[in-house]
């Protein structure tokens, strides 16, 4: 055996590095929740306090787009869902003419830009004078997450043998006893996995949703004002920390749901 | 007596793949039928016609009389053991077992003391409450049998079912089988590759080549008379004489199989004499090649009598009756 | 011992089909006659939902794009022109189309450089639990929520920032400085220079350039690796020879998405940079505030014809083995 296995110490300082740069810059925004300066970036902060908790808690122009994200974000998740287990189930193990057209198409939304997405949704509303609503959001969202579901299903579905499914049916089940008593106990962590994902997608989108909300305020719509022109800079920190922790914790999950399968929570974002 | 299972000119192609070609058979109730024959000879695809996973392009399925060609799986009254056993991998032993009842609506009591009852047959009382991935392979094999048990099926397909085990739990379930086959009394349906386990349990075998059947007949049958060139071969791994060669030795001018354990080595009434070319001592006996003006024959010696070196000229005896004449060469 | 029991069951006349217990086995039994017919079901509602919502509203996009909109009036005009291409050739419309480009083009390269220790590290070294580590340590950034991830950066960046109070500390504000001075990239601040616009894509965009890298790189056997470096090549020419052009799928790969992220992005630069303007801020502020749909819509179509000369370039050098 060559002793090869242990990396130069370039290499290791710089993977490292790389890991720290991708995790670091996210620290700063719970360092600055708690700072006294509400006008600049100043660093290190002036002096800490907690009192931007319950001011966050009391603006009441941040509830409104907080109840309209979890909303968009249920709702397209249950969309998802739907849609892409359907996707899953009929491409898993099946090959027919178009089959590769159709992944494309799944893959498509959110392969391309969420601007071409976005503007694409626009335009179409546009021509055919659809008003915004809180369903014309949900197209867009619901469209891209539907690939995030059906990545996680149809690799669960791969890696089911087949003939748990020809089992079921050859002890006399018919087809919709054995998706309830087969298929969906076995798909079950996959699907809550990719709709976790879904969610977590959902939750936090904002470039194709600034152009399906029209006047309509999601949290991270909010949060970009925010940025934008800010005032009471710490409390857009407390926002930020509610939206990253409620995409994160999901995330998680998935990842800990799906681990040890073939399948990677998430690999297709 | 009507037969278990009846194909009349079954087909089933894909696309222009002809997996199973024509074929006609007939399984008589309550015996053990063995489906013999290389992968990709048709006869799983076979198996698959029985139980509902394939539908034939082509000719009728009758399972005691009734066509059932356009009858799906869950509602023929023949169950499965599957080559991956397909445990429910979410289920405990129990449940899995149970469930052919479940799905018919039977309470939880009655399908749990029946699975139970299925458990203690198959030899696993008190295995009810793990889960398929907690077990060996020869258990879970016992479990995909009980569960296949629990609906009373009058005919049991069994797809490979001992191809994952080893020798040693293989041949000890081979016994098992077909002691419960014969204690059940229902028709056994079992595909294999293997001949020496066919052969062994079998009492009726159909020799699969190309998606046709190419003998059908007892163990006996097949192995004595073999009826082509195939099934010599596949069957028993048999010596083929040609055509050219049985007319020579007094058997009609057609070709002619020749098992290895049918000759002797000896000098006196020789009909052939070669040159040793290779020894392999398989325990209870010692395989010999011998090449002879035209090919090679493969020479059985059981254990005790006394072998020839490596490189010597040995003369070949056989009995005239020992050469059996096949259809085709 | 049940079963031999029961001699009762045996002498029962063998049903071979049982009886059909309502809708579910006739449904059942109608897919399992016609496979097609389940697919179709199966297919038809997600189908429908994409090509009515998603096809039909690229094809929107694609017939805005060919409306224009009248100057006086400021209403869309429902006929076919090339008039509003036509505007995308303006200079100034031109400039915002190579900007976006060049852009691009920089993050993409940034991403090849820093991504490749990385993924070659996991893909080469990392075992058991630390392969775990790195994989969820490219993960949830990736995942985690990119407005955040924008804002990290714009705390970061800020005048009176971390790397302003960093550089001071250290005494190396005139390094600093000296940067910012600089034409072109530099500027104010970091916070409003093309040198942070660029951070923050390469920082938002990068795990898209690990994974794909990291994956082309595992496939590498790793006797080949080790037979480079037993012939005597050196660690550089290793990597040049052998390792680069082997993760060459992977950072074609990786580099589709870094470059089309890129050039779609409106909110990076509008949070960090110049006023100067790429073409997702151009398609945003024209069907915002400006109104003009049609010219948005066409540059809109701008990224997309862009990213198709990409890809099938891409596709010549079989990158999409590796997505």
């Amino acid at each position: 055996m060559r002793s090869d296995s242990r990396p130069p110490l370039f290499l290791t300082v710089t993977a490292i590095g790389g890991l720290l740069f991708l995790h670091l810059p996210i620290l700063l925004i719970f360092l600055y929740a708690f700072t006294t300066d509400e006008r600049t970036y100043q660093f290190p902060p002036p002096g800490l306090t907690t009192q931007w908790f319950a001011v966050a808690w009391n603006r009441e122009d941040i509830w409104p787009p907080l109840y309209l994200s979890l909303k968009v974000a249920a709702l397209s998740t249950v969309m998802a869902l739907i849609l892409g287990t359907l996707c899953a189930a009929a491409m898993a193990r099946t090959r027919f003419f178009g089959r590769d057209q159709i992944s494309l198409l799944i893959i498509l939304p959110i392969a391309l830009p969420g601007i071409i997405t976005g503007m694409s949704l626009r335009s179409a509303f546009s021509i055919m004078d659809i008003p915004f609503s809180t369903w014309t959001i949900l197209m867009g969202h619901a469209t891209f997450c539907i690939v995030i579901v059906f990545n996680n299903a149809v690799a669960r579905f791969r890696r089911l043998s087949g003939s748990i499914v020809e089992a079921s049916m050859d002890l006399g089940a018919n087809g919709f006893q054995t998706f309830r008593h087969v298929i969906l106990p076995n798909l079950g962590s996959a699907l809550l996995a990719g709709g976790m994902l879904a969610f977590a997608l959902s939750f936090d989108e904002v470039i194709v949703t600034t152009f399906t909300a029209g006047q309509q305020s999601t949290l991270p719509i909010w949060m970009l004002n925010e940025l934008v022109r800010p005032r009471q800079r710490p409390v857009t920190n407390v926002v930020a920390i509610v939206v990253f922790v409620t995409t994160f914790v999901p995330i998680l999950i998935a990842y800990y749901l799906t681990r040890g399968g073939a399948e990677t929570a998430g690999g297709g974002k | 007596m009507t037969a278990a299972v009846e194909f009349l000119n079954v087909s089933r192609h894909f696309g222009s793949v002809r997996a199973v070609d024509g074929v006609d058979l007939s399984i008589a109730e309550g015996t053990f039928f063995a489906m013999l024959g290389p992968s990709g000879s048709g006869k799983t695809t076979c198996l698959r016609l029985m139980s509902g996973f394939e539908q034939p392009t082509g000719g009728m399925i009758r399972i005691f009389g009734q066509d059932c060609s356009a009858v799906p799986p869950n509602r023929r009254n023949v169950n499965t053991v599957f080559q991956d056993y397909a445990l429910f991998p979410h289920m405990n032993v129990r449940d899995n077992v149970a469930y052919g009842l479940m799905v018919k609506g039977v309470d939880k009591r009655t399908r749990h003391d029946r699975a139970e009852e299925l458990l203690a047959l198959v030899k696993l009382e008190g295995y009810g409450a793990r889960k398929p991935g907690e077990l060996s392979g020869g258990q879970r094999q016992r479990v995909a049998l009980a569960r296949a048990l629990i609906n009373e099926p009058r005919v049991l397909l069994l797809d490979e079912p001992l191809g994952a085990l080893d020798l040693k739990l293989r041949e000890a379930m081979q016994d098992e089988l077909k002691a419960l086959q014969q204690r059940l009394g229902i028709t056994f349906v079992f595909v294999t590759h293997d001949q020496g386990e066919a052969l062994s349990m079998a009492d009726q075998v159909a020799v699969f080549s190309q998606g046709k059947i190419a003998q059908i007949g007892t163990p006996s049958e097949i192995y004595e008379k073999p009826r082509t060139r195939f099934v010599a071969d596949f069957v028993g791994s048999s010596n083929v004489l040609t055509a050219e060669m049985a007319s020579r030795f007094g058997a009609p001018a057609r070709p002619a199989s020749l098992r290895p354990e049918s000759i002797r080595i000896g000098d006196e009434g020789a009909r052939l004499r070669g040159h040793v070319t290779a020894l392999r001592y398989l325990g209870s006996g010692t395989r010999i090649v011998v090449a002879v003006p035209g090919g090679e024959l493969s020479v059985f010696v059981t254990k005790g009598h006394p072998l020839p070196e490596q490189g010597a000229e040995v003369g070949l005896v056989w009995d005239a009756q020992a050469m059996h004449v096949m259809e085709e060469g | 011992m049940s079963l031999t029991a029961e001699p009762s069951r045996i002498a029962q006349p063998a049903r071979a089909i049982l009886p059909t217990r309502g809708l579910g086995d006739r449904i059942s039994a109608l897919f399992w006659r016609h496979p097609n017919v389940l697919l179709i079901t199966l297919l038809a509602l997600p189908l429908v939902w994409l090509v009515v919502v998603y096809l039909g509203s690229l094809a929107a996009l694609l017939l805005q794009s060919f409306y224009s909109i009248d100057e006086f009036s400021g209403q869309i005009r429902r006929e076919f022109t090339l008039s509003t291409y036509g505007e995308l050739l303006q200079p100034a419309n031109l400039d915002i189309i190579i900007r976006t480009v060049a852009m691009s083009a920089a993050v993409t390269l940034g991403a090849v450089v820093i991504a490749f220790p990385i993924a070659y590290f996991a893909a080469r070294y990392a075992k058991g639990h630390w392969k775990a580590l790195f994989y969820l340590g490219v993960m949830l950034p990736l995942w985690s929520s990119y407005l955040v991830k924008v804002y990290a950066w714009k705390l970061i960046l800020a005048r009176e920032g971390i790397i302003t109070w960093a550089t001071d500390g250290i005494g190396a504000s005139a390094v600093l400085n000296g940067i910012l001075a600089l034409p072109v990239i530099g500027g104010n601040s970091l916070s409003t220079s093309y040198i942070g616009t660029w951070l923050v894509f390469l920082y938002v965009w990068l795990p898209y350039m690990i994974l794909p890298m990291q994956a082309a790189l595992e496939r590498v056997p790793q006797s080949m690796l080790e037979a480079s470096a037993d012939l005597g090549a050196s660690c550089w020419q290793t990597l040049r020879t052998v390792i680069f052009p082997l993760a060459l799928p992977g950072i074609i790969a990786g580099s589709i998405f870094t470059f089309s992220l890129t050039m779609g992005d409106y909110i990076i630069p509008q949070i960090v940079g110049s006023s100067r303007r790429f073409i997702g801020q151009a398609v945003y502020q024209l069907q915002g505030t400006a109104g003009n749909i049609p010219l948005a819509a066409a540059f809109a179509v701008v990224p997309i014809v862009i990213m198709l000369i990409y890809l099938t370039i891409a596709r010549r050098k079989g990158a999409f083995d590796a997505l």
